[in-house]
């Protein structure tokens, strides 16, 4: 340890190799906060978006990937815009709009009447979305009535040779509880009448519509339930009560698990929300929701 | 002793010495396997295009670049609130006061928050920042969350570092006239800096690898996060919205790629910073 | 001493104070934070517990919360089994490769071994719970049966997540130990085997709890990679093979969509892992003064 002696007190002492350098801790995040910054600038300067308005639409995440990509049409009508796509579920969307922390709600279930929050709302359908109900392709049932789809998703039929396949438990997948495409199938399949028959305890939960079709993808004796427009070759659609759910027939109005799609607000939309409402209703993005699987609401 | 018995302990020995071997490589294995899965899976899609194009059909194509630049924001962002206040109060607790009641309470503290699961910081980010403090799903709100979550093992690798300087280096200054702050200003850090590096580098990788703490409170917009408050998807739940929703298995498994070498890549250059110091 | 030099040092000492206060209220930001978390997220979680009622909380069976049904049992049962089964699997192997590097392993081997095992916790959780979904539940589900989405499967992957810690940890305990000891040992005519496992091993006992404690922590707060494998059935598992959902996947899956009284009987469940959590942890700083 080399030993100088400067003119000031105190003498700073130096150790081997060590030269007066300024004191590190401001040092260490003088330079952090300057890369900080730096980036920053580098974030900011390609996009160069004069203004920097941003519309925050929130909610279902069934809704929110036809909703990117309406979003990413309109986006290049309006470049100045910033458009974020929030999931959460519809739930947390419609809650979103009324804290304002949203402009625009977007919801896979209908807004409940009996409760005045969610009432007083303005809401526009945007498309017709069915559930479908999807099993292995190596799996040899292909078609199924209202019923027995009923039967096993309760557990009351244990096994897939109750409902004519093979002699192998099922397996069951269900969304988590508080999603849009859960509480429209609970809806449209569990309920008979008046009773709603609960899904069996045993059900495997997976947290997206991906995660259910992955999974009934790689599972031989696994049954599940997504939204018409997350089908993919990896699955199998089962026909209800006779019917597939397909784009014409759920026009048509003969495949009868369906549920709409809607966006949501305080009050009548202005400005940018409003713009992106009548772009989602027009032609380009109705073209966007058939791609998707969806119905569109005009023509 | 006994013949028998002898060569029984010899047996047991033999087999224990082994199987402790067999097991201790099987790990290391482990490792080895887990990053060649990813890079077996992962390597084809990665190129200078991945890095700098932007994502296109909610991440089918297209790269990274918001994600990357979001990563780097929210890690440098919680390191540059977390990192003064952990230092100073390591500072505090190993050069101003002596072990006591205020020590001891601190500590426990800093132990505490050592131990709360991420899902916690999740929720408390959540309806602190997003909520009660208006930031709104927002890098920032990200953040703080984050500099919450590494501040004890800050200030645990703070106080270690600065124990760990000899006392005679202090003498030396207050027998020159320096005063408290500048013999901890001039001398002490500077000597504890390679083992504070290590702690700060030690946290950056922990806070690279979260998740469930960052999805409540970042959001998951994959657009180029303008502003502080804009919200943003870091590398971690990119790649978990990937792979979870199924969207694309090649990218996720590129992304993971990308976030494992780099969390790696920060662990190792601790590694390095360590033993550089100890030589 | 001229009054100029008295002046100097009058503002050196107030410096020195005001830096030795600035410092003080930056100590107390730990102290701070954790307040803040207790405060924000009891406030949220406690009357809700109040309201459902504690026995009826803790002990019901079923979790429907939108039928107003907030029983948490199952999920207490669920990070209870598959925290076991995590410590149960990764314990033994953690402790055999500790004392393998620290007993019988040489330096060459040590430098090489060591770093790689650290640097397993060093990937993220996300990844070992895809890795999860992709090779142990398809492996579970071929051999053994069911869905592969397990208490099992859950244990598995957890296993290997807390096995950096508990062997880094396990590894620095057994070298706090005495050299005289081994020598005292190897010297009486006992074979290294049975001096690990007769001598060292308990001689670093408290080290090795407190090891095991803390792995036992960082397996019970592990959220993302459990949700992806555990199947999130809200039953109480009977066996390996059935699903289950521990307390954080609960809060993770469900916190997105929540609002009003679920969303508060969400933090209601946060509060209970904070109370397991810091009464574990309490645990193990108790036995490491007591020793």
């Amino acid at each position: 340890m080399r030993r100088r002696s400067g003119r000031n007190a105190p003498v700073k002492i130096f150790a081997a190799g060590e030269r007066n350098r300024p004191a590190w801790p401001v040092g260490i995040a003088a330079r952090i906060l300057a890369a900080v910054l730096l980036l920053f600038c580098i974030a900011v300067f390609p996009g160069c978006r004069g203004g920097g308005r941003t519309l925050i639409v929130a909610g279902s995440t069934s809704v929110q990937p036809v909703m990117e990509k309406i979003a990413g049409a309109f986006r290049k009508t309006r470049t100045s815009l910033r458009v974020d796509i929030e999931g959460g579920g519809s739930s947390a969307g419609i809650m979103s709009v009324r804290t304002k922390t949203a402009a625009l709600g977007m919801s896979s279930r209908e807004l409940r009447q009996d409760d005045p929050n969610e009432a007083s709302l303005w809401r526009q359908m945007l498309a017709l979305d069915a559930i479908a109900i999807i099993v292995n392709p190596e799996n040899t049932v292909a078609s199924l009535s209202l019923s027995q789809i009923r039967g096993l998703f309760s557990g009351r039929f244990k096994s897939w040779k109750d409902v004519g396949g093979h002699d192998k438990p099922v397996h069951i997948l269900v969304r988590e509880e508080g999603s849009g495409t859960r509480s429209a199938f609970e809806e449209l399949v569990m309920k008979e009448g008046k009773t709603e028959t609960p899904v069996d305890d045993y059900a495997l939960v997976q947290d997206s519509s991906g995660g259910v079709r992955e999974v009934v993808g790689s599972d031989r004796d696994a049954i599940g339930f997504v939204s018409m427009g997350a089908l993919n070759p990896q699955v199998k659609a089962l026909s209800v009560d006779g019917v597939m759910p397909t784009y014409e027939l759920v026009r048509e109005g003969r495949y009868r698990l369906v549920r709409p799609f809607f966006l949501v607000g305080v009050q009548p939309p202005e400005g940018d929300a409003a713009d992106l409402v009548r772009f989602s209703l027009g032609s380009e993005a109705s073209s966007i929701l058939q791609t998707e699987g969806l119905v569109g609401v005009f023509r | 002793m006994d013949q028998a018995i002898r060569r029984r302990n010899e047996r047991v020995n033999r087999i224990g010495i082994g199987l402790s071997y067999l097991v201790t490589m099987a790990v290391g294995l482990l490792l080895a396997a887990i990053i060649g899965y990813l890079l077996w899976n992962g390597w084809p899609r990665l190129s200078m295009d991945f890095f700098l194009r932007h994502p296109e059909d909610l991440g089918r194509g297209g790269g990274i670049l918001p994600v990357v630049v979001s990563t780097i924001l929210l890690g440098g962002l919680s390191l540059a609130i977390s990192v003064p206040l952990g230092v100073c109060t390591a500072i505090y607790l190993t050069e101003y006061t002596a072990e006591g009641r205020l020590t001891t309470v601190i500590r426990f503290g800093a132990e505490c928050l050592a131990g709360i699961p991420s899902i916690i910081f999740g929720l408390f980010g959540f309806i602190l920042f997003v909520i009660t403090l208006g930031m709104g799903w927002s890098m920032l709100a990200g953040a703080l969350t984050l500099a919450c979550m590494v501040l004890p093992t800050i200030i645990r690798t703070a106080e270690e570092a600065i124990k760990a300087v000899p006392a005679g280096l202090r003498d030396v200054g207050y027998s020159l006239g320096a005063t408290k702050s500048q013999v901890v200003w001039h001398i002490v850090l500077p000597q504890a800096r390679p083992g504070i590096m290590t702690g700060v580098i030690l946290a950056l990788g922990r806070a690279l690898g979260e998740t469930a703490c960052v999805i409540f409170t970042t959001g998951v917009s994959l657009e180029m996060p303008a502003s502080l408050l804009d919200p943003g998807r870091p590398m971690a739940v990119h790649f978990y919205i990937l792979a979870r929703e199924g969207i694309s298995m090649e990218m996720a498994y590129t992304t993971a790629l990308v976030l494992v070498g780099l969390i790696l890549l920060v662990n190792v250059g601790a590694a390095w910073l360590l033993a550089r110091r100890r030589s | 001493m001229s009054s100029g030099k008295g002046m100097a040092v009058d503002d050196l000492r107030r410096r020195e104070e005001r830096i030795r206060l600035a410092l003080l209220c930056m100590a107390f930001s730990s102290i701070l934070v954790l307040a803040l978390i207790i405060l924000f997220v009891f406030r949220e979680g406690v009357p809700q517990i109040m309201r459902v009622g504690v026995a009826e909380f803790l002990g019901g069976g079923r979790w429907a919360p939108t039928k107003g049904l907030f029983g948490i049992f199952p999920m207490i049962i669920g990070t209870v089994q598959v925290t076991l089964g995590a410590l149960v699997i990764g314990v033994p192997l953690s402790l055999l490769s500790a004392i393998c590097l620290s007993e019988f392993a040489g330096p060459r081997t040590r430098t090489i071994m060591k770093p790689l095992i650290e640097l397993l916790s060093a990937i993220p959780s996300v990844v070992f719970g895809f890795i999860g979904v992709t090779v142990i539940v398809p492996l579970v589900r071929e051999t053994l049966g069911g869905s592969g989405f397990s208490v099992l499967s859950a244990a598995l992957m957890l296993s290997v997540m807390v096995l950096p810690t508990i062997t880094s940890i396990a590894y620095d305990a057994l070298r706090a130990v005495p050299a005289a000891y081994r020598e005292g040992s190897l010297a009486l005519g006992a074979t290294p085997w049975q001096t690990v496992t007769r001598v060292v091993v308990p001689a670093a006992r408290s080290g090795l709890v407190t090891a095991v404690i803390l792995g036992m922590g960082r397996a019970m707060g592990e959220t993302m990679a459990v949700i992806m494998v555990a199947g999130n059935a809200v039953v109480v598992p009977t066996s390996p093979l059935h699903p289950c959902r521990t307390l954080t996947s609960n809060i993770a899956l469900e916190m997105a969509y929540a609002s009003g009284g679920h969303q508060k009987a969400l933090f209601a469940t946060g509060v209970i892992l904070f109370v397991m959590i810091f009464c574990l942890n309490s645990l193990a700083t108790f036995i490491v003064r007591r020793r």
